[in-house]
């Protein structure tokens, strides 16, 4: 049984609809150009208590550039393949080593493959339960690598939120860029 | 109902998983459950001291990874590309949009020998609050590369930094001591960066893991004291990506050693960022 929780927490990263990656454009456009969604603080008490889910990230500290460059290197991370093996070879290698990890959405082993039969036994269970899962996994890492380079998070409505998170990855990239480096919102910071 | 919905996705996934990837190597690695006579002349030794937090039944543990020589990954590579060009046609069949993956994205089941490992907790040479560990290895360098619940699968990477030491042949590389829990409340186990936030546990594991390197007061076995001994020498691995990793994490900064700046590991002793 102990090897199978690791299996499922794996499987618990987004599998069709992981970020791609792109090339750091030439030049920014200005951030006055970029179009951001409506992501002024509210008084709603749900936005407030899913503020853990539906959030964007600040820091008054950084540029419009560093702000896209810790971006893209934080959702570099949101790339994701079949299970690592472990015990099992992992070509540490320049892959491993970029700074922006090119890339592009998920292409299935054969072992993936097969874990994906599997779940597709429990498929009506796994559509409620993967969704939830697979914005939770990208949401600990994202969380864990701009909240350590100084980013703290602000409630928003989930339709910000989607605005924020689903389309052009480029186009979010600029969008998130834009309020990453925003002067302080005057709200409170979501800590949990 | 959340709960019974997950065990049974659980079991939905372990009846799936193939018996073959559950039967590969243990990348050379050896835990000794007694001190050697002797030391070979063609295996490393590493010592370690392993904090002993579970999640549930299940050990929480480390993930080492040995960086694979130009061979291995030259090998790795053929091997890749021979499966790669037997299945791009079914792979431009499949692409919709016209973009055939490339070789870089192509996921395969690589039969060849196994680099990465748990350290598992429970074979151990002297049991206690921390438990002291010999592993007999090959040689080479070695990563913190992450943690894991259980014995299988890479649960959280250190990908935003950790260290990495050699290990020779013919000698024990004492490493200090490893701790590791989950971390997204307070953990009892010290030195890690932890009280992440409760909500990163819905849905999924953050896990965290420290060292604290040896110093000359680092309780050693007797049993070794005939045996060369050496302490590791560290240097820091800056930010890497795994996308095999359920989570992503960094080692906890150590005092004089690692430290981080806007996030990238540094070097403390150097001032340089992490290679």
């Amino acid at each position: 049984m102990i090897r199978y929780i690791p299996i499922l927490l794996l499987l618990a990263q987004p599998l069709p609809v992981a970020a791609q990656a792109v090339d750091p454009p030439q030049a920014l456009p200005d951030p006055e150009t970029v179009k951001v969604p409506d992501v002024a603080p509210s008084q709603d008490p749900k936005v407030r208590s899913e503020g853990y889910k539906f959030y964007y990230f600040n820091n008054p500290a950084v540029s419009f550039a560093e702000a896209y460059r810790d971006l893209l290197e934080c959702r570099g991370h949101l790339i994701v393949a079949g299970p690592a093996q472990v015990p099992g070879f992992i070509p540490w290698d320049e892959a491993h080593r970029r700074k922006t990890r090119q890339g592009s959405p998920m292409v299935a082993g054969p072992d993936m493959l097969t874990a994906m039969v599997g779940v597709a036994v429990f498929s009506a269970m796994a559509a409620i339960i993967m969704p939830k899962m697979e914005r939770g996994a990208r949401s600990n890492k994202m969380r864990r690598c701009m909240g350590t380079r100084g980013y703290e998070r602000y409630a928003i409505t989930e339709d910000a939120w989607n605005a924020l998170n689903k389309g052009d990855e480029q186009q979010l990239l600029l969008m998130q860029a834009k309020l990453g480096a925003a002067p302080k919102p005057l709200d409170e910071a979501v800590t949990e | 109902m959340k709960k019974i919905a997950l065990g049974l996705l659980v079991l939905s996934i372990a009846l799936a998983t193939p018996i073959a990837a559950l039967a590969k190597d243990n990348a050379g690695v050896t835990p000794l459950l007694a001190a050697p006579a002797a030391l070979r002349s063609d295996a490393a030794y590493l010592l370690l001291r392993t904090s002993r937090a579970k999640s549930g039944l299940f050990p929480i543990q480390h993930v080492m990874l040995r960086i694979p020589t130009a061979q291995e990954l030259e090998a790795y590579r053929a091997a890749r590309k021979l499966a790669y060009d037997k299945a791009l046609p079914e792979l431009t069949k499949k692409a919709k949009d016209g973009k055939v993956p490339g070789i870089d994205d192509f996921e395969f089941d690589y039969a060849g020998k196994a680099n990465s490992f748990v350290v598992d907790s429970g074979k151990f040479l002297e049991d206690g609050e921390m438990r002291t560990i010999l592993l007999e290895l090959p040689a080479g360098d070695y990563i913190l590369y992450g943690i894991t619940v259980g014995g299988r699968g890479l649960v959280t990477c250190n990908c935003l930094g950790t260290v990495r030491f050699g290990a020779r042949a013919g000698v024990i590389t004492d490493i200090g001591s490893l701790f590791a829990d989950k971390v997204h409340k307070p953990s009892p186990i010290p030195h890690l960066e932890d009280n992440l936030g409760p909500s990163m546990f819905q849905y999924g594991f953050v896990l965290g893991q420290a060292l604290v390197p040896p110093d000359p007061a680092t309780p050693v076995p007797a049993a070794l004291h005939a045996l060369a001994l050496e302490p590791a020498r560290f240097e820091v691995v800056g930010e890497y990506y795994e996308p095999g990793a359920g989570g992503i994490n960094r080692l906890a900064p150590i005092p004089g050693l690692l430290g981080y700046d806007h996030g990238h590991a540094v070097d403390l002793r150097t001032g340089k960022p992490g290679e």
